[in-house]
């Protein structure tokens, strides 16, 4: 009962505010009369009498304010007092509530928005508890590259089939196991046959994931589409489409559910769509059908791709795990050390036999095709922003701090009028909560927008099981960091103020001739920190720039402008029939020449060349010398037909492939220029031959040419050595030849031409990829432009608030140096002089921050290395650069107090007292 | 002021004020004006500690105020003491007794 009448008493104190204070003054005021009336019965005379009763209350107003703390709710109260007079307050410093505001909503939101996505994309990718608990296995394998040395790196793939049986089978340990693995399927499409990229996968494959469907459902455990060996669909299924692929090919149809699409001759049943969120295994995976595992490989896979992922049952550990996975492996190659299909051959021609690996699922999502990449970048950003979250905080620091300083004769003065130090701390904390509260409110819209940004980076094969959303935990974070870093620095002078002698404060605060040394000491300190972290990001941007603008200049070996890259689809069957070869042979020289021909009679085209791009390399010795070499081996067309001419590369040496090339005895081969630079070092290779066992027999070539290096897919590509032989010799079925067209005007206009002549040519021709090769090598650049263009801004983010920091540190120095300024210019100063004497002080500040900066740079800008290209991590260029434009910009943010220090009237200054 | 004054003991003046209101309502003058008589004009009570004492008092419950007349007919506000003020005094009386007990046990010893 007691606690609600004081609840109720104290709350009618909130509202009852005036009306109590006039009766608390009511009563103060005639126990002062009282007494005053008794010290006149006790003899003194009235106005003794009234001064004696006062003086012996106390400071009445002090008492009053203790009395009011007293009277209950006097927090409530004050807290609503502090809102509106720290909203007033800051309302009154608009540049300063701008600054802080902006440099909190730049920091939080932009830390916030990137670390959202690593943690979604990189670190946490999986949903669900206990995301740990999900793994994947695979046979241990190794990276099958182009050159020996890039041969040899541990790879991540997936099990062959009986090795994914016996696995089944082991279900002991797991309390789930499901299996995908990529499908192709042909769908009409217009004139052409479009492949689609889709998964098979087990029918638990989604409730393993735990993953519901947007629209109707999953796979029933028994709904598996019927296959023949080479896993082609031989009967009527039911499939569940991708979120993009039910948008790009069915608009978003809401009924989708129940229709049917045909792929590759069969008629698939729609039974689910899911949401957007879900790209897995790859972002382009545009749809799932339900199989049974393969038993045997088929003729034309690789052996080991199908994934497996399980959910370990509780208390099982990955370390047990993989000493079950070993038994398994080798009761596996006990039991097929000869098999039909050649599983134990291969498995014992590895390093160490047929073993298993096995990881938390997680690292698929960092460890795919392009995730380097992207991990680095998104690293690198995290680095950036990093430093910029420090600056902000210095800032918000150097800010409150010059704020609070300068309030400190308001402070006093309250102080002097009854205010307790903790009621000033008070006043303060709200200010700066208020101020953080404002400043976290616009770093949420920041992260907003910057998420939407930010998401249009990830490449699209990157698999995502997750929606990138707000990071909450990082939010928090951030916004805690600006938060201590305003409280601590705004905070610090009231509790000096509250402690300082308030005749001191007061004398100070207004007459104060030159600035006292120990708080400047802070001050400084942060400036010098903020300039070294600005330098350090400076320098990071700097080289990433620097980076970035050497990549867009480099020679791709060819004229991109005004050209076409069309990569063929051929049907199999016609041109590549290993047993009737010198037939297939026949028929692809017929098609290269009818291509040729009918596209160069295009209008607006200049030229047409055909080539080939191999994929693996030969072991090939150069003549006169001992070692072995690996060289790739490509195809190209000959005379009017030649790529060379039609991409415009130019001819180091000797001549281009013409007649002469072709037939019997006729060894000839073009080199690239890194293969001339590596086989005959500083000798000419013109008349030079090479060769060695060819997979085709015994073969010598003779080097009639060098051309430039090509770099035609991306900038940064490297560059292998590369022998050309003209197509019509080269007898490499299984590759797809490559068209180049150069065009006279914009090559988007002929595409749709381009793909008439090539239907037209050869009706059972599937979906060509048609590419305009300037942008590809532009998309190519796509990661490093956009990285670039974050590490410029960070960079100026950080660059102008060290600006302001140490405008704020001069212009308080400045405006508490007034009076000694006045005297100094009373007594002959010249204004040169004083110019000299408030920049010098800047600049002592600026070279300090400078010189940290260039020892922390030095030593971080190493971690860079691997993404610069072309860039050494300690360029002098970029180097010296940097210092120049944060010495300039630093020195212009000295100039403005000091001019205005040069601006001080003697006369005004010194009648300041 | 007399030589013999005294800082009162942290923590008694709550039972000073709380014994004063047993003698019947009162205000804060007359409360002060009491104490200083009853303790021969030794205790003397600073106004910026019982005014705070008062409103503290009050919000805990043990006093309560309402606005009356005074002697000389003016507008003031009086304190009594309430059933839970009573029993707090009992409590702080003897606590009081205890102490002052146990200190001239050590002072004057026996």
């Amino acid at each position: 009962m007691k606690w609600r009448q004081q609840l109720l008493a104290r709350f009618r104190s909130l509202f009852r505010k005036a009306e109590l204070d006039s009766e608390m003054d009511a009563e103060m005021r005639l126990h002062i009369e009282l007494q005053r009336q008794e010290n006149i019965e006790g003899g003194m005379a009235p106005e003794q009498a009234h001064d004696a009763a006062v003086r012996e209350f106390g400071w009445l107003e002090s008492v009053k304010e203790i009395c009011r703390d007293q009277r209950g709710v006097a927090w409530l109260d004050n807290l609503f007092q502090d809102v509106f007079f720290g909203l007033r307050m800051l309302r009154k410093a608009p540049a300063f509530t701008a600054v802080v505001i902006l440099s909190m909503a730049l920091g939080v939101g932009a830390t916030t928005a990137i670390y959202s996505v690593v943690n979604t994309i990189l670190l946490n990718p999986v949903p669900g508890t206990q995301p740990d608990r999900l793994m994947q296995i695979a046979e241990q394998n190794y990276t099958q590259g182009l050159f020996a040395k890039e041969n040899n790196m541990p790879a991540f793939y997936g099990v062959s089939p009986p090795a994914l049986e016996a696995l089944g089978d082991a279900g002991d340990f797991f309390s789930d196991f499901a299996w995908f693995d990529s499908a192709g399927m042909e769908r009409s499409a217009g004139d052409f046959t479009e492949n689609e990229g889709g998964a098979w996968v087990s029918p638990n494959f989604f409730s393993l994931l735990r993953v519901q469907p947007l629209l109707g459902r999953t796979f029933a455990r028994d709904e598996l589409t019927p296959v023949d060996e080479n896993r082609r669909p031989i009967g009527d299924s039911v499939i569940v489409l991708s979120y993009s692929w039910w948008q790009s090919l069915f608009g978003g149809d809401p009924y989708i559910i129940g229709k049917r699409i045909k792929l590759s001759g069969q008629h698939f049943t729609i039974i689910g769509v899911m949401p957007r969120r879900f790209q897995f295994p790859a972002g382009y995976t545009k749809f799932w059908v339900a199989a049974e595992p393969l038993r045997e490989r088929p003729n034309f896979m690789t052996p080991a791709n199908t994934r497996v992922l399980v959910r370990l049952k509780p208390g099982v550990t990955q370390q047990l795990t993989e000493s079950r996975l070993q038994m398994l492996a080798q009761r596996l190659t006990q039991d097929h050390p000869v098999s039909k299909w050649g599983y134990g051959q291969e498995w014992a021609r590895r390093p160490h036999g047929l073993g298993f690996w096995i990881r938390p699922l997680r690292f698929e999502f960092q460890g795919g095709y392009g995730s380097e990449d992207l991990r680095r970048t998104l690293f690198g950003l995290l680095g950036a922003i990093g430093f910029v979250l420090l600056i902000v905080c210095a800032n918000i620091g150097n800010l409150t701090l010059a704020r609070t300083e300068k309030r400190q004769q308001e402070l006093g003065i309250r102080c002097a009028l009854g205010a307790g130090r903790g009621r000033l701390m008070r006043q303060l904390l709200t200010e700066n909560l208020l101020l953080a509260c404002m400043g976290g409110l616009a770093g949420l819209v920041v992260t907003h927008w910057a998420l939407k940004l930010l998401v249009l980076m990830i490449p699209s094969h990157m698999p995502r099981l997750k929606e990138v959303s707000v990071d909450w935990q990082a939010l928090g974070f951030a916004l805690l960091a600006s938060l201590v870093s305003a409280l601590i620095f705004g905070l610090a002078p009231a509790w000096r103020a509250g402690r300082a002698q308030l005749g001191e404060v007061l004398k100070q605060a207004g007459t104060a001739t030159t600035v006292g040394v120990g708080r400047g000491v802070y001050r400084s300190g942060l400036v010098v920190t903020e300039i070294a972290l600005a330098l350090v990001l400076l320098t990071g941007a700097g080289l990433m720039i620097q980076s970035v603008v050497r990549l867009l200049h480099v020679d791709p070996g060819f004229d991109p402008q005004n050209l076409i890259y069309v990569n063929l689809q051929l049907p199999w069957k016609t041109y590549n029939d290993p047993e009737h070869d010198l037939q297939a042979s026949g028929r692809r020289n017929v098609l290269y020449g009818q291509l040729h021909d009918r596209l160069a009679s295009l209008p607006g085209v200049i030229a047409v060349g055909m080539g080939k791009h191999s994929v693996w390399p030969e072991k090939l010795k150069i003549e006169s010398q001992g070692a072995v070499v690996e060289l790739l081996r490509d195809g190209c067309g000959i005379g009017a037909s030649d790529f060379f001419r039609a991409m415009r590369v130019p001819l180091h040496a000797g001549r281009y492939f013409d007649k002469r090339d072709i037939g019997a005895g006729a060894d000839t081969a073009i080199i690239n220029e890194t293969m001339a630079q590596m086989c005959w070092p500083g000798e000419s290779p013109i008349g030079k031959s090479f060769g060695g066992q060819s997979p085709y027999g015994v073969c010598k070539f003779q080097v009639v040419g060098v051309v430039d290096d090509l770099r035609d897919q991306r900038y940064d590509q490297s560059v292998k050595p590369i022998f050309y032989r003209p197509c019509h010799e080269l007898r490499l079925e299984g590759l797809a030849p490559f068209i180049v067209i150069r065009t006279q005007t914009d090559p988007h206009a002929l595409v749709s031409a381009i793909k008439k002549e090539l239907k037209e040519t050869e009706p059972a021709m599937e979906m060509p990829g048609i590419q305009v090769v300037r942008q590809v090598l532009y998309d190519s650049t796509q990661a490093q432009r956009t990285y670039m263009l974050y590490m410029a801004v960070f960079a100026i983010v950080g660059l102008l608030l060290s600006a302001i920091g140490i405008y704020g540190v001069l212009a308080y120095s400045v405006a508490r140096r007034t009076r000694e300024i006045g005297i100094r210019m009373a007594i002959g100063a010249q204004r040169r002089q004083v110019l000299g004497m408030v920049m010098g002080q800047g600049a002592r500040l600026v070279a300090g921050g400078i010189a940290v900066g260039l020892l922390a740079a030095f030593w971080l800008t190493r971690l860079l290395k691997r993404q610069l290209f072309q860039v050494s991590p300690q360029d002098p260029i970029v180097f010296g650069g940097v210092v120049l434009v944060l010495f300039v910009v630093a020195l212009l943010a000295c100039l403005m107090p000091a001019i205005r220090a040069t601006r001080v009237d003697p006369m005004t200054a010194l009648r300041y007292e | 002021m007399s030589k013999d004054k005294m800082d009162l003991l942290q923590g008694t003046l709550d039972l000073l004020i709380l014994k004063a209101l047993k003698l019947g309502p009162m205000h804060g003058f007359g409360i002060s004006v009491l104490i200083r008589q009853m303790s021969e004009d030794v205790l003397r009570v600073e106004q910026g500690s019982l005014y705070p004492a008062l409103y503290r008092l009050e919000r805990q419950g043990w006093i309560s105020s309402e606005w009356g007349v005074s002697d000389n007919n003016r507008k003031a506000k009086f304190y009594k003491l309430t059933v839970a003020g009573r029993k707090q005094l009992v409590e702080e009386t003897s606590n009081w007794e205890k102490l002052s007990r146990a200190i001239n046990l050590i002072v004057r010893p026996a």
